[in-house]
């Protein structure tokens, strides 16, 4: 039994835009095949949908509309004090200061470490804040995953002394990178990690081989930097902690952090 | 996972176990990934639910910020687009209420006769005829064909926006369309009467 007429052209439209319709779309191939007033209608249709699809042009919203969306939304939820004009006038021109300034040591860095240490220096003093606060691992590499384009896995720390704050994306020589802050008691503890061709050893460092692995450890700007490339990716852990020998490992790897026993290291 | 298609984003619904991963999906800068791709088509619908710039500028501006808000909520399901054009749907409503503006009532007969007459070629259909045509759409059929001929929403995504059966999405869309062709008919008619004249 063939469709009717009536119910081709009740599902005409639907199954035109690609819609499940209840008449099978087998059923109104056939009937517009045999059917002329229908497939006149079915072709009417289609030029209209055509001739739409020809001329629409959406409107683009002007470029001042997409700032101040953008800039509403950044500025969402943070807190607004009053600050008198002048200081809020001040304040910006320190601002592009620091960023001129921070421009210009870009252009001089070359390794991870150095990098590293220069975004370690602006989370300390505030200058730079972190795009995610959290103490939780896992949750982290969530929110890693989707924005860069190498994989992440960070240990579950169990150690009282050393916590995970939360994460930043920082560039290194053109490609995105992934920065981690803990603190330890008082001090913070940063660790970069980017794609190996980013990881170039820090100018001076001295180099330690362990295992399959060579670590660089150097100063960089007042801290200890420990560098290593391992899996395809390049390491920088910045802080003001011991990083010779034994006490580098114990940056991370204290007694009940979670991770291998640095024992394990050094027999 | 952070959701692989921008397009789409979580049904809100997480546990009390998933609070903190979706704290994460709910960053501002989570919501601008996903939500600013469609700022163009926004403004442009809120061009079609305006009378001036001014007001499609304002409105595209409320609609993001309350999307905002509702996202980090928990709020957005599906598409990340239908929902945006839901909420600016709401705000031009709310907009025209309390400028006790007529609000966009919905059609007495929803069920519209077949179009009669004449062919039209829709070849000789232009840009400016489609933007001089669309405002004088009968509001609830502008709405229809709007999002679904210009912004290529699908009939369920459309039923959500306009809060309404997808068989009344169907029947104003067909309605629409066939006042569209009415419109395009008596404009290149008269045209075609300045051209012999």
């Amino acid at each position: 039994m063939t469709a009717s007429c009536a119910a081709v052209r009740s599902c005409l439209a639907a199954h035109l835009d690609g819609e499940s319709t209840p008449l099978d779309a087998e059923a109104i191939r056939g009937h517009l095949a045999g059917c002329d007033r229908c497939r006149s209608a079915a072709e009417e249709l289609g030029a209209y949908r055509a001739a739409v699809a020809r001329v629409f042009r959406p409107a683009r919203a002007p470029g001042s509309l997409h700032r101040a969306v953008r800039r509403r939304v950044r500025a969402f939820g943070r807190p607004r004090p009053w600050v008198p004009a002048v200081a809020v006038a001040a304040v910006l021109a320190s601002l592009a200061l620091a960023l001129l300034a921070t421009r210009e040591a870009r252009s001089r860095i070359a390794t991870l470490g150095e990098t590293a240490v220069l975004h370690h220096d602006a989370i300390v003093t505030g200058q730079a804040p972190l795009d995610v606060t959290t103490s939780d691992p896992a949750g982290l590499v969530t929110w890693f995953a989707g924005r860069l384009p190498f994989s992440i896995h960070l240990p579950r720390l169990d150690s009282p002394e050393l916590h995970l704050v939360g994460a930043r994306l920082i560039e290194v020589a053109g490609d995105l990178a992934a920065l981690v802050v803990y603190r330890k008691g008082g001090a913070m503890v940063t660790l970069a990690v980017a794609p190996a061709a980013s990881g170039a050893p820090p100018r001076g460092s001295e180099a330690e081989t362990f295992r399959s692995l060579r670590f660089h450890l150097s100063r960089t700007r007042g801290h200890n930097v420990i560098a290593w490339t391992d899996g395809g990716l390049a390491y920088a852990l910045v802080s003001d902690l011991p990083s010779q020998g034994r006490a580098s490992c114990l940056v991370c790897h204290a007694r009940g952090s979670g991770l291998r026993d640095v024992e394990e290291f050094h027999r | 996972m952070a959701p692989a298609d921008p397009d789409r984003c979580g049904s809100g619904g997480a546990g009390r176990a998933d609070y903190r991963r979706e704290v994460f999906r709910r960053h501002p800068s989570e919501f601008e990934r996903l939500a600013l791709p469609h700022l163009d088509a926004v403004y442009d619908l809120a061009l079609h639910l305006s009378d001036t710039r001014t007001d499609a500028d304002d409105l595209t501006q409320e609609t993001f910020l309350k999307a905002l808000a509702a996202f980090r909520r928990g709020g957005a399901i599906g598409s990340m687009k239908a929902w945006l054009f839901t909420i600016l749907r709401h705000c031009a409503l709310n907009r025209r209420r309390d400028a006790a503006l007529h609000p966009c009532e919905p059609l007495e007969d929803e069920v519209a006769a077949e179009p009669a007459g004449e062919a039209f070629k829709w070849e000789r259909l232009t840009a400016e005829d489609l933007e001089a045509i669309i405002p004088r759409l009968s509001c609830p059929a502008r709405e229809a064909v709007v999002l679904r001929d210009l912004h290529h929403l699908s009939y369920k995504e459309i039923a959500t926006v306009l809060a309404c059966p997808v068989g009344t999405v169907m029947s104003r869309l067909h309605r629409g369309r066939a006042e569209l062709r009415r419109l395009a008919l008596e404009r290149l008619g008269s045209a075609e009467q300045r051209h012999a004249g």
